[in-house]
């Protein structure tokens, strides 16, 4: 077992760090595959080959897709459809359609991974923040296989574990993710609030969290 | 649809658009005389030098901001402030694009049509009557360091149709090689530090000139851009370079141009961040910060006042805050900040058309009746929520 965090990213949050680059040398296109363990699940790897002939994409999110093929982990459970019938669909409140496929099958992944010793712990790498609060948390809650994390997350995490990440890098990661559309400000969003301003709470929140890794760094 | 007979209250139309009107025209300001004041104080200070001004106005979203572009870009309401002899200014308004992709030529694009094409020609085509044809083509040059660009701009107030037409393609567009053979022209348009460059060389013709005028004094050009806070769906390769262009364009014009940035933020701390929205290039320029705090229920009320009495019909026998008195409009009030809603005039707008909707819907303006308190009490206000 490797000692590097496992992940099991969804499709979106692939597609979205696509956008990020750290200047890590020649590494730059490939970091998440060197600084964390990454699983591929096969429902996963079809919903970005979708995603790829859906919209107009860029260059550097196929890059990300041949990457993520060559460099992440295939990681398969036979019983994926029984955790699914049996467990999942508990708290899922509709029936089991292809919507949230790719999300259920991650937390389905997690959840057998911990339990037959694949990983002793694990991310799963979400930015769909609807599936979050509508089932996805409440699993978490009760089986205790990591933890979730938006992308967002996965910066202030590699910048916290990273010497070689500067605090400006990681800013302008953050800045970027928080600008693509497709990353829900639902959470930051109050009564009267508009979308830019969400956004805008959205950007300070995690400034002022990396501001706060930053202190620590100067200590140790 | 709205139940309400604005005529039998006896107001002119609806006070309470939720949308600011466009026209300024005919625009009043109500109430808010310390935000109006604070403008107006901007706008003095703007015209007692000739130097290049930044200005960034903030509010929460429904504050006033774009009423107070439109307000101030009419020029009736801000003869007052200028000096003596000082020409009215240019005033155009741009919305911030949504989309950062091409954010530079749609923020070009919007200046170049809000002053309008024709405007511009005109103003190009005096000088060159004015001055002469050769004389004009040097001036322009002075006011842009390229020859190719100068002669675009002066090629816009050419006499022949055809020349001018094409030359306004050229503004536009990719520059053909055979518009360059035709012309003369090393090179065309080619990037958004030649359009910016355009645009400052169109502003300093138009500080001097307009299609039958040469202001003896420079007059100054003001460009308002609103929502800017729509820079934060930006990613930083779009924004930095968008906002560094910006500021170019502010240097390049260091007289008499007034760049004013409306921005809604529902969190003043927040505005810690602000160089990394609209980017450091352009945060560093700013000098005059306009804050539109957040309403009293004083400030609201004198507000709802003013609009009642400015949209007010012939028949002058009603309660000053007909169809209120004012208890309810200050119980109405007290409502929205028990619920937490900022009186900004946006809300305040819409909770006042909401009540007397209700209240005509529930035949209380018959008679003339007025809006008491206990009716106030009695709406649960969710459909604003």
């Amino acid at each position: 077992m490797s000692n590097r965090i496992n992940i099991l990213a969804d499709t979106n949050s692939l597609a979205h760090l696509s956008n990020v680059q750290f200047n890590i040398g020649k590494n730059s296109d490939n970091w998440l595959w060197e600084y964390f363990e990454v699983f591929r699940l096969q429902t996963i790897t079809q919903e970005f080959e979708r995603n790829l002939k859906r919209k107009r994409s860029k260059s550097f999110k196929k890059r990300t897709h041949r990457s993520f093929k060559k460099e992440a982990t295939f990681y398969h459970v036979k019983q994926v459809d029984l955790i699914e019938e049996k467990i999942i669909s508990k708290y899922y409140n509709k029936p089991l359609g292809s919507d949230d496929r790719g999300e259920r099958h991650l937390i389905a992944h997690a959840i057998a991974g911990v339990k037959t010793g694949k990983f002793n712990y694990c991310i799963i790498l979400t930015d769909d923040y609807k599936a979050f609060t509508n089932f996805l948390s409440k699993i978490k809650n009760d089986f205790s296989f990591g933890d979730i994390w938006n992308v967002l997350d996965l910066i202030l995490h590699l910048y916290l574990s990273r010497s070689n990440i500067s605090f400006e890098e990681a800013r302008n990661a953050i800045r970027t993710l928080v600008a693509l559309s497709s990353i829900s400000a639902k959470k930051y969003k109050d009564d009267g609030m508009t979308e830019y301003d969400a956004r805008i709470k959205m950007f300070e929140d995690y400034l002022s969290k990396l501001e706060e890794i930053a202190k620590l760094k100067t200590i140790i | 649809m709205s139940n309400i007979n604005w005529n039998l209250i006896n107001l002119n139309g609806s006070p309470f658009s939720i949308i600011p009107d466009k026209e300024t025209k005919g625009l009043i300001w109500a109430g808010f005389q310390t935000n109006k004041r604070q403008i107006e104080s901007a706008i003095k200070n703007i015209y007692s030098s000739k130097d290049t001004k930044v200005a960034l106005n903030i509010s929460r979203w429904g504050g006033g901001k774009t009423h107070a572009a439109y307000y101030f870009s009419n020029n009736n309401n801000i003869a007052d402030l200028l000096p003596n002899e000082a020409p009215a200014p240019l005033s155009v308004i741009i919305l911030t694009s949504k989309e950062g992709n091409d954010a530079a030529y749609d923020f070009f694009k919007k200046i170049i049509e809000g002053i309008t094409i024709e405007r511009i020609m005109g103003a190009v085509a005096f000088m060159r009557e004015l001055e002469t044809d050769d004389v004009a083509l040097n001036k322009i040059k002075t006011f842009t360091s390229s020859t190719p660009l100068a002669k675009i701009v002066w090629l816009l107030g050419s006499s022949n149709e055809d020349e001018s037409f094409e030359a306004s393609e050229m503004i536009f567009n990719v520059t053909t090689s055979t518009q360059r053979k035709k012309y003369k022209l090393a090179r065309g348009i080619e990037d958004t530090t030649d359009r910016f460059k355009i645009l400052s060389c169109i502003f300093k013709v138009l500080s001097e000139y307009d299609s039958d005028i040469r202001f003896a004094q420079p007059r100054k050009i003001f460009l308002w851009m609103d929502e800017v806070e729509a820079l934060i769906v930006y990613t930083p390769k779009q924004y930095i370079p968008f906002t560094q262009a910006i500021r170019e364009l502010v240097d390049m014009t260091p007289t008499d141009f007034c760049f004013l940035m409306n921005f809604s933020l529902s969190d003043y701390d927040n505005l810690r961040t602000l160089e990394y929205i609209i980017g450091k290039a352009l945060s560093d320029r700013i000098s005059h910060r306009i804050i539109f705090e957040e309403p009293t229920l004083v400030e609201a009320d004198a507000y709802v006042y003013d609009l009642l009495n400015e949209y007010r019909g012939d028949n002058e026998n009603h309660e000053p805050y007909f169809p209120f008195v004012k208890e309810s409009l200050d119980r109405l009030l007290t409502v929205m900040e028990e619920k937490q809603v900022p009186l900004m005039p946006r809300n305040v707008n819409k909770y006042v058309e909401y009540v007397i909707d209700a209240a005509f819907g529930k035949n209380i303006m018959d008679g003339e009746q007025l809006i008491s308190s206990d009716f106030i009490n009695s709406l649960d206000y969710k459909s604003l929520t």
